[in-house]
């Protein structure tokens, strides 16, 4: 097997704004780190693995006394150099002492160049006297658990003295794949339970409700259909939306309403729309299923690695999602002077599904918008803006509303991306909102 | 402060050694190969992705360093060949690049800068390999391609051949160029990018020394940065003591991520801020403020004749508006014949041949994109951000926005309710750029720039050089806008974003477009 050798000791330099002469005569410390949290891996992560929630690392030194220190680094972090060894060396000022700041965060992820505190594990420690001429080892374990809310910030905690006993990178019970219990039955993929951040910074202020809040979630196996409900298949259930098909394909709402009581016609295959969050709940509920929730979809939506999309991170092009298909706005997906937009049957964008071992979910980025089972409540609300991690996440709050997930043949290619949210009024239908259902996987 | 209050280097960098099996007899040849660049860190590379190749060109290695403080570079690693450990020529690539800045990987996709003859507007799409496409990286039996690479208008690609000679450790030195951005390497031809932008070379055996060079000082940071020597003109008043509001902010020029790849717009929309790519903006002069109607009725005097789109409004401007839409009309608009309450506004209701046209008379020109972005979101910031103040969202007294009718109920919009409706004198926000204190960029007004409106992935952009890239087309059908405006819906803040692009026909000026001007700030 080829391997990349690693030194045994990752050693990285700590400056401050003065080189350092000859070893001072106080003593000094090498802190060394671990954490439980899954690190990036030389072999990418498949869509079953879990996918790495942290890869930088920032460490402060702040002195007690009040005098300012540049003492800044910033490192990347990788399972490979965390089972190896990361450590780096702290010369306590003295006599005050000073206070150590360690955030394990995500690069990509920053606010004003600092790391984003929903999605940084933040830890301030005391940086203990040091007898002269002396090297102490220290010990400083990143949980998972703690993302989101910073520890010792008012009081700094205790260092742990000595060695790591071993590198605990991976080990975080929220990231471990949890299969479902049984397949499910055929029209359905399970989803394994496993650890992601929802949320989309990218995104922010893109609408009011996009606030580019994150946190990490925690999620059990579910089983979601691979399409979207179809036409035929509300039909064969014995049910019906708010409002059918015109008949004509055209730029008026009620073209893009799909269904008809008529069998046999050409918009059977497609996805229903103009469908009220009660209607399509209640298909769900009959089949004894469910709305998937907001934390589930995106979830899925996000390749179970909260990638912008179930295949990666680019935007689709026309052929590859169904999006951009509102006639007679140009330029858009449609050939010059088409009419025929709207939905197209499940499995039209040629990347539009997620792949796993288990099936292929479609059209979880585009073609219609997909009610959610929970109420609709934005970033900040009671639901959503607790720091920490979320477990099984749902949001009732008896709200009018509720969320509403994934892009649209009326959206553009940008707005396809997993973390974006809408709502709508549970009582109203539109003709670029349809529905899935999804079921508990345990 | 003195060593004791701080830290101290225990060794600089991060050395990562590439190896065949750890069972390989020693002793093993060594190439140790220091690298650094000469781009800012961590503004345009924090990363640097390794890939090694055989004499037989397959793909053997592949390692991806994250690499964001100045203090990293240069950077070293070793590299020793694979197989038995006999004496082997290893390609080397080297990308370097900033955080975030990936696409898929979807096989080898080589592409030249495009040819900037032909329609502008033409989309230059990225190659499209068919699925499963060559070479990928395989660890025995199992696929260990990384899911991502770089995404090549934002990396520096470099390749280059060492040979491993068995019990030898010896070394190179080499450095990543800046203008190397988006030139990307050609694995077909061995060609690569040493220096000189849009300009590829064989790749060549890098000199070796044994024992390997000591790292020379870092450059990082040397590439695009250029001083503002300009005198920036200092804020005056007209007669009758009426500020003009004509102050300037001399802008040092640097290189930056121009655009965003995460945009609302589709890829081929003219709006569309994707794909990003570098930029180096020459130091300029920028208004701090939008140009005010007082500064447009002292240019009157001052003997400028035309054009003159500007429509006057004598009467008082609306305190509400019954629909979205309307507050983008005629008596919405802030220049009057005769001087009224609105002096201090931006000037707005105004084509874009007079906002030109104004500032040429002005000694200047409308901003090109990459100017009014780069004073946007990264001239004096110590990152690139969202908006003009940084990362955090907008609210009502940050920037003058949503002081019109909402789209969806045609209620007047929550800020104009606490705040007053309509446009409002420039300044009267928080709405200040980090650092440079350039106000009203993310509201005001909507403001003309010099690029006509074309998608990042046009060839007008593709083909655009690295230094001051613009997209000028003379008789465009539409031109580019920056920036949100007192009419930008509470519920869709998007245009405050300082990557976010918009367009209008040029005779298309309205109530909520107006403009500032730019004068060449004496650089290279």
């Amino acid at each position: 097997m080829r391997a990349w050798v690693v030194a045994s000791l990752l050693p990285l330099a700590v400056a401050c704004e003065q080189p350092a002469p000859a070893p001072p005569a106080i003593g000094q410390l090498v802190v060394w780190l671990d954490t439980d949290a899954p690190l990036p891996t030389a072999i990418p992560p498949g869509p079953m693995d879990p996918a790495p929630l942290f890869d930088r690392v920032r460490v402060d030194l702040l002195p007690l006394d009040g005098t300012t220190c540049d003492c800044t680094r910033e490192f990347d972090v990788t399972a490979d150099s965390m089972n190896a060894g990361v450590s780096f060396g702290v010369v306590p000022p003295s006599p005050s002492g000073a206070t150590l700041r360690v955030r394990l965060f995500r690069a990509a992820v920053t606010l004003d160049g600092e790391p984003a505190p929903d999605s940084t594990i933040d830890y301030s420690l005391a940086v203990p006297a040091i007898p002269e001429g002396t090297v102490a080892d220290a010990t400083v374990v990143l949980a998972t658990d703690d993302v989101g809310v910073p520890v010792g910030t008012d009081t700094p905690i205790a260092l742990t003295l000595g060695k790591p006993g071993g590198s605990h990178v991976g080990t975080w019970s929220g990231a471990q794949r949890v299969d479902c219990a049984t397949p499910p039955p055929d029209g359905e993929v399970c989803i394994p339970g496993g650890a992601y951040w929802m949320g989309d910074p990218s995104a922010a202020g893109w609408t009011d409700v996009l606030t580019g809040a994150q946190r990490l979630v925690i999620l059990s196996p579910f089983a979601i259909d691979d399409t979207e409900v179809t036409v035929a298949t509300l039909r064969a259930a014995g049910m019906a939306p708010d409002a059918s098909w015109s008949g004509n394909m055209g730029t008026a709402l009620l073209d893009y309403c799909t269904f008809s009581t008529t069998e046999g016609l050409p918009t059977d295959a497609l996805p229903v729309t103009c469908i009220d969050w009660n209607k399509a709940r209640a298909y769900c509920q009959a089949q004894g299923k469910d709305l998937p929730t907001e934390a589930e979809f995106e979830f899925a939506a996000g390749g179970r690695h909260g990638n912008p999309f179930s295949w990666g991170v680019d935007p689709p092009t026309c052929p590859e999602a169904v999006f951009s298909r509102w006639p007679g706005t140009a330029p858009d997906c449609l050939a010059s002077g088409d009419m025929h937009g709207g939905p197209a049957p499940p499995g039209s964008g040629s990347l539009d599904a997620f792949a796993l071992p288990t099936g292929k979910v479609l059209d979880l980025a585009g073609n219609v918008e997909e009610w959610m089972r929970d109420d609709w409540n934005p970033d900040g609300g009671p639901c959503w803006s607790r720091p920490g991690v979320y477990a099984d996440p749902f949001c009732s709050v008896g709200a009018t509303e509720a969320s509403a997930r994934g892009g649209s043949w009326a959206a553009t290619g940008g707005l396809l991306r997993a973390g974006l949210r809408d709502y709508g009024d549970k009582t109203q239908w539109v003709n670029f909102v349809g529905f899935r259902c999804a079921r508990d996987g345990q | 402060m003195g060593v004791a209050g701080g830290w101290r280097a225990l060794l600089a960098g991060a050395m990562v050694a590439v190896g065949c099996s750890p069972a390989t007899p020693a002793p093993v040849g060594e190439v140790l190969l220091t690298v650094d660049t000469d781009a800012p860190v961590p503004t345009l590379v924090s990363r640097l992705r390794v890939d090694l190749f055989d004499a037989s060109g397959n793909w053997f290695a592949s390692r991806d360093f994250g690499l964001p403080d100045p203090s990293d570079w240069p950077t070293s690693f070793a590299v020793s060949a694979p197989g038995d450990g006999g004496m082997a020529t290893v390609t080397v690539r080297l990308r370097a690049y900033p955080d975030g800045q990936v696409r898929d990987y979807l096989g080898e996709t080589f592409q030249d800068w495009p040819d900037p003859t032909g329609d502008p507007g033409d989309i230059i799409p990225t190659p499209t390999p068919p699925v499963g496409a060559t070479p990928r990286l395989a660890d025995g039996s199992q696929d260990v391609t990384p899911a991502t690479e770089p995404q090549p208008l934002v990396a520096i690609d470099r390749l280059l051949r060492v040979t491993v000679v068995p019990g030898v450790v010896q070394g190179g030195a080499v450095v990543m160029r800046g203008a190397c951005f988006a030139t990307m390497a050609d694995r077909a031809d061995d060609t690569t990018c040493v220096d000189t932008e849009a300009t590829r070379v064989a790749d060549a055996d890098l000199p070796m020394s044994t024992p390997p060079p000591a790292a020379p000082a870092s450059l990082a940071g040397t590439f695009g940065a250029s001083e503002c020597t300009a005198t920036p003109r200092a804020g005056t008043t007209a007669a009758d003591g009426t500020p003009l509001h004509d102050a300037e902010v001399c802008v040092p020029g640097g290189a930056f991520v121009f655009g965003n790849e995460a945009t609302p717009a589709s890829p081929t929309d003219t709006d569309s801020s994707a794909p990003a790519r570098v930029a180096i903006v020459p130091p300029f002069l920028v208004d701090t403020y939008e140009l005010t109607v007082a500064e447009y009725r002292a240019v009157l005097r001052a003997g400028y004749t035309g054009p003159l789109e500007v429509l006057a409004n004598d009467t008082a401007i609306p305190t509400s508006a019954s629909s979205a839409g309307v507050e983008e009309t005629a008596p919405f608009c802030t220049y009057s014949t005769q001087p009224m309450d609105r002096e201090t506004m931006p000037l707005n209701c105004v084509g874009r041949p007079t906002a030109r046209a104004v500032c040429q008379f002005l000694g200047g020109d409308l901003p090109t994109e990459a100017e009014w972005e780069y004073v946007s979101a990264q001239a004096g910031h110590a990152s690139k951000t969202r908006y003009a103040w940084g990362d955090p969202l907008p609210t009502c007294l940050q920037a003058v926005y949503a002081r019109g009718v909402d789209l969806l109920t045609n209620q007047i919009d929550p800020c104009s309710t606490t705040l007053g409706f309509g446009p409002q004198p420039v300044a009267s926000s928080s709405d200040r750029s980090v650092g440079l204190g350039v106000t009203d960029l993310a509201g005001g007004m909507t403001e003309w720039v010099l690029d006509a409106a074309e998608s990042l992935a046009s060839r007008c952009w593709r083909s655009a050089p690295l230094e001051a890239p613009s997209c000028e087309i003379t008789d465009a059908t539409l031109y580019s806008l920056r920036g949100g405006a007192w009419v930008t819906p509470f519920l869709a803040p998007v245009p405050l974003l300082a990557t976010t692009r918009a367009d209008a026909a040029p005779d298309g000026g309205n109530a909520a477009i107006g403009f500032r001007c730019v004068r060449d700030g004496g650089g290279s």
